[in-house]
């Protein structure tokens, strides 16, 4: 597929993480565009390239931006999400580590447009060397001029710290990693206060993800029509799409949204490895599960993808062979959630580690129907009852597993009519 | 301002600025939830206070207490997805709970077992091994037993000693179904208020070491008095079976205590069953009642009238200090009534107040006075030959040098509540009824006038020292104390006292009544620098 | 052992400490470099990050048992933290743990009797495309094999038998 890299362009380049090498390949060349620009135009710009959160919820990036308050007398910050940590994610550890630069100029970018002059780029614990590089990377522009007082002459300024994580996976929820900033327990927040409204600190704050924030000097550059025409129309732009699992060929590659998954797979991929195609999780663990057959006209798009009952998420697609025991997965990702939930709703603190031991108790072969059918049961009780979306997130891996793949479930029960005590 | 809302299709007006919990809660509509308190910030997490909101996009399901009724909000409490919500987040609270609740001394008062009843209702079926969430009988602190299995996590209680005491000595760790509630390891909850944090436990998870095993929640009658132990005058539920006080519970008093007490407070309730005399005594033996009274009124009838000297007391209610002050007015001098206040105690910004008594402010409206220099000049010059106190146990702070020049005095006359050794030095004591045991009013250092009521009668042949005042001026054949109950003394001081609304005992608010007095504003606010609370619920709807 | 900071140590929080607005925000950051310092955040640490953060000390304990990359008990010089979830799991994952366990003698969550490597399982890594994968120390180790394990692990006894040298 033709087009032009905006995100990965500098990602084959040697040293590309450095300053000097960002530089002769184009780095923050957007910035004298945009800082001739108003900071509502900067928005205004955005709003038209149709660029959508690129973390998973996938909100309209400009509209984010306009929920700060004008005229706020508290400082207002930007707060970067690189606590990448949805299973079948990796883009933004490549990014972190291959083109630092690209994000600080989006940084620069966002927090000129809402008017920020702190910036937060949270990592993930785990990241121990991306983040030594993006330290690095903004020693380097902060000496050169790209971050401090009157960046490149204009009247900006901004300051930018690295802030690591430690090894949870709900910081990746834009208030649990406010709160984690806080020196707290990763707990999301209630809502309403808004974090534009009150968010790090009490103060209004935009969180953006890393390749959104990576999105946005290329639309500063080239315009925001620009962008919308790339991709489909609800879809603008590129993004970073991976592929993890039963493929031939792992990675991540940018295109154009709009590509038939099975091209993807096929293509990027090189097709399903040690057997036929199953199931594909299109956008990390959390988004529902569609079968081989769903993925036939299923393209890598945002509309695409609700239009088959699940999510483009963050754009990592788990393929899973036919030679797959589906029970066996869902219990991989049951321990997951339970293990990663916050504890703090009941539902999702309870219900996760309730699916987990049943989904257990099933693959031990010692459950009825009954205990199936209560697994869907708790799922319905989790999603949405929540203040944050990971009891969802638990919720519909389990919803769809058990939907469209019952027979494999099924086989593990005893037959039905046997009486199972409850056991105290 | 009010606003128009509907909750089950029922239309209410309700405060502006609520959330949806207070609003179904003050207007009788119930609503099951857990980690909501009235008093501390919205947490938001136990997820059972679930309602259905129409919107523009149909129903939909949000938490009641993190949300603010509006102008013509449509809320369901009892909708299908809104039961269905508040069942299925109580079938997950009770999951692992250890349902130990014949040996729990929450049983009875557990918001488990109340909202099982009220909203659960459902057939167990947990299809797992139960998992075990942790250890029991920890103790956590002087009065605090933590029982990890039973914990719902609702964070009440980390919210407390984080918000309104500011010592954080609770947290949760691990995460999930493994989040298990404790201290620091090695270090205690043991901060002044370190007992409310059992009254705020929805269910058996903190319990307080005093009332461990001691009765059965169900046993106790309810009766609402006044703290006595300092002058902010806390509200309180006196709880007693079979005329014991088994513990002293805060009463919601949303401008004085809120829901809360001081440990000092809380633990009072054992003077009220121990250590009390309730026998007459002369020089500390036991003697009858009838002849010691006949002997005493002899002596006051046989003495000259400006050698008494009297002793009012800031324990006592306005109603003793007024029956006292009114026999020295109309028959002898009232230059020498005075009270003995004792030195100032521990206090801080959220309750405690240092005047360690109840009653200061009515001592002020009597226009009692401190001792004077005048009356301790007269006492070294061995003036007084009758001494009469009233529920004054000087002898616990006074300075020695004034405790041996009153121990001069020929004739001591005592009217109090407990035991003491001092009494082998003194001519009589009489008992009268204790806090526990009577009608009467104080006045708080904020300017409240609030009633206390009897809880127990366990020494109906004795009364409180107002009566017992009273009978002796009659006795004597001084007009004007024709009195039976101190409510007879409150209603006829009411009409004397100028500072007083004309009210009569029983219109005294339940939550007290605000008098403007010039000492009011030497105490200060309390919680101050805490959270608001105007105007976050229905007046009048007590938050349980 | 009295643990304290050096001053050095103590320099370099305060640094970080002047990032943010509230004393409170270092916490994650001070919990780093004691671990650093120390090896792994006992409760006595816990406490003596408490006093420099200010904040009460089960307000640390909290965070620090909230998060998996802080050690609370000692772990190896080497320690391994081997990914479970699914796109290792697909790419097998159990191969890896079974070749560690194996190789080394020790269960998840446990250290070897020398204390060279500790080991346990964890969840998604961040580099499902190079399933399966571990982190041992700061590093990535990528595409992993049973083979390519004990190739690891041998070169690092031998690198730790050099350095002992």
């Amino acid at each position: 597929m033709q087009f032009e890299p905006q995100l990965t362009k500098r990602f084959n380049i040697e040293n590309s993480y450095t300053l000097n090498v960002a530089l002769q390949h184009g780095a923050y060349a957007s910035l004298p565009k945009l800082f001739s620009k108003k900071p509502e135009e900067v928005i205004e710009e955005i709003k038209i390239s149709g660029l959508k959160g690129r973390g998973g919820a996938g909100f309209p990036c400009g509209m984010k931006w306009s929920f700060i308050p004008k005229n706020s007398t508290k400082p207002i910050y930007l707060v970067v999400n690189g606590d990448e940590g949805e299973p079948g994610t990796f883009s933004d550890r490549a990014i972190l580590s291959k083109d630092p630069h690209l994000l600080l100029e989006g940084v620069i970018a966002a927090a000129y447009a809402i008017q920020a002059h702190v910036a937060y780029i949270y990592v993930r614990g785990e990241f121990f060397r991306e983040i030594q590089i993006l330290n690095q990377a903004v020693e380097e522009a902060k000496n050169s001029g790209y971050l401090g007082s009157k960046i490149q002459g204009s009247d900006f300024q901004l300051e930018v710290f690295i802030h690591q994580g430690a090894g949870a996976y709900i910081c990746g929820e834009e208030t649990g990693l406010l709160e984690s900033l806080e020196g707290k327990k990763g707990q999301p927040r209630i809502k309403p206060p808004f974090p534009a409204i009150q968010g790090l600190f009490g103060c209004p704050t935009i969180v953006n993800n890393v390749k959104t924030l990576s999105s946005v000097p290329w639309i500063i550059a080239n315009g925001g029509a620009a962008y919308a025409a790339i991709g489909t129309k609800d879809s603008t732009g590129t993004h970073i799409f991976g592929l993890s699992g039963h493929v031939q060929n792992g990675g991540y590659w940018e295109l154009p949204f709009g590509m038939p998954m099975l091209e993807f797979i096929e293509t990027y991929g090189r097709g399903v490895k040690n057997g036929k195609l199953k199931a594909v999780i299109p956008g990390g663990s959390s988004t529902p599960v569609l079968t081989a057959q769903e993925c036939e006209d299923l393209t890598l798009s945002y509309e695409s993808m609700a239009k088959h009952g699940t999510f483009l998420g963050t754009g990592g697609a788990i393929v899973i062979n036919d030679q797959t025991d589906m029970p066996q997965i869902l219990k991989n990702l049951t321990h997951f959630y339970a293990h990663e939930s916050c504890g703090q709703c009941t539902p999702c603190r309870e219900g996760t580690a309730w699916e987990n031991r049943l989904l257990q108790k099933i693959i031990q072969g010692e459950a009825t129907a009954r205990e199936l059918d209560l697994m869907v049961e708790i799922a319905g009780n989790m999603e949405g009852k929540t203040i944050c979306a990971l009891a969802a997130a638990c919720a519909m891996p389990v919803r769809s597993f058990i939907k469209k793949f019952r027979g494999e479930f099924e086989k593990y029960l005893k037959p039905s009519g046997v009486t199972v005590g409850i056991q105290l | 301002m009010t606003i128009k809302i509907k909750i089950n299709d029922q239309p209410l007006e309700v405060p502006e600025g609520i959330n949806i919990l207070e609003a179904a809660l003050g207007n009788q509509i119930p609503l099951e939830h857990f980690c909501y308190h009235r008093y501390l910030p919205v947490a938001g997490n136990c997820r059972t206070c679930m309602v259905e909101l129409e919107g523009p996009r149909g129903r939909a399901l949000t938490i009641a207490c993190n949300t603010k009724v509006t102008e013509g909000m449509v809320i369901y409490t009892n909708s299908p997805g809104a039961q269905t919500a508040q069942k299925s987040a109580l079938e997950f609270l009770l999951l692992d709970h250890p349902l130990d609740c014949p040996i729990c001394d929450k049983a009875g008062e557990c918001k488990l077992q109340d909202n099982y009843m009220k909203y659960g209702l459902y057939d167990s079926e947990r299809m797992v091994p139960r998992y075990f969430k942790g250890g029991k009988d920890l103790s956590i602190g002087e009065h605090i037993i933590l029982d990890q299995e039973r914990c719902v996590l609702c964070t009440r209680c980390i919210r407390f000693v984080d918000e309104v005491t500011e010592t954080s000595e609770l947290g949760i760790i691990h995460r999930g179904h493994e989040s298990t509630l404790t201290t620091f390891p090695g270090k205690a909850l043991d901060n002044a208020y370190s007992g409310n944090t059992t009254d705020i436990c929805p269910v058996g998870a903190l319990t307080l070491k005093e009332f461990r095993f001691k009765q059965r929640v169900w046993f106790l009658k309810k009766t609402e008095s006044i703290c006595t132990k300092c002058a902010r005058g806390c509200n309180l539920w006196i709880e007693q079976n079979r005329e014991t006080v088994f513990r002293l519970m805060p009463r919601e008093n949303p401008e004085i205590n809120r829901t809360w007490i001081c440990n000092e407070g809380r633990m009072s309730f054992n003077e009220i069953n121990d250590h009390r005399i309730v026998k007459s005594q002369l020089y500390g033996q036991v003697d009858d009642l009838g002849s010691m009274v006949e002997k005493i009124q002899n002596i006051l009838e046989g003495v000259e009238k400006e050698k008494i000297l009297g002793i009012a007391s800031p324990w006592a209610t306005l109603e003793d200090n007024f029956i006292l002050r009114k026999l020295f007015k109309n028959r002898w001098n009232l230059d020498h009534l005075v009270s003995l206040l004792p030195p100032l105690g521990e206090s801080d910004s959220i309750l405690r107040l240092p005047q360690k008594y109840p009653n200061g402010v009515g001592l002020q409206v009597l226009e009692i006075p401190e001792l004077s220099k005048s009356i301790i000049e007269k006492l070294n010059d061995r003036h007084f030959e009758v001494l009469l106190v009233m529920e004054n146990e000087f002898w616990q702070f006074a300075s020695l040098e004034l405790q041996q020049s009153l121990f001069t005095i020929k004739h001591i006359i005592v009217l109090t509540t407990h035991q003491s050794d001092v009494f082998q030095k003194i001519e009589a004591v009489f008992p009268v009824r204790a806090f526990a045991e009577k009608y009467g009013t104080l006045i708080n250092a904020m300017g409240y006038l609030q009633k206390i009521n009897p809880a127990i009668n366990s020494y109906p042949e004795i009364v409180e020292s107002s009566i017992f005042i009273a009978r002796l001026a009659q006795k004597m054949k001084i007009p004007g104390f024709e009195f039976e109950t101190p409510v007879e003394v409150f209603n006829a001081l009411s009409q004397e006292q100028s500072i007083f609304p004309k009210i009569r005992f029983h219109q005294i608010p339940s939550h007290g009544l605000f008098i403007p007095l010039d000492t009011n504003g030497v105490a200060p606010a309390p919680f101050s620098g805490h959270q608001k609370v105007d105007n976050v619920f229905v007046r009048g709807h007590q938050f349980k | 052992m009295s643990v304290v900071f050096k001053k050095e140590v103590l320099d370099e929080f305060e640094i970080i400490a002047n990032r943010y607005p509230t004393r409170r925000a270092a916490l994650l950051p001070a919990l780093w470099l004691a671990q650093r310092e120390f090896g792994y955040l006992s409760l006595e640490v816990l406490d003596y990050i408490a006093q420099i953060v200010k904040i009460s000390p089960v307000q640390v304990y909290e965070v620090a048992e909230f998060y998996t990359l802080f050690h609370k008990k000692p772990v190896g010089k080497y320690h391994l933290q081997v990914c479970r979830t699914i796109s290792c799991a697909l790419n097998g994952a159990l191969d890896i743990q079974r070749a560690i366990e194996a190789h080394l003698h020790t269960k998840p969550g446990e250290i070897t009797h020398d204390k060279l490597f500790s080991y346990e399982l964890v969840e998604c890594l961040a580099s499902c495309h190079t399933a399966p994968c571990m982190r041992i120390n700061e590093d990535y180790y990528e595409n992993l094999s049973p083979e390519k394990v004990n190739e690891i692990l041998n070169q690092l006894v031998k690198e730790n038998n050099q350095n002992a040298i």
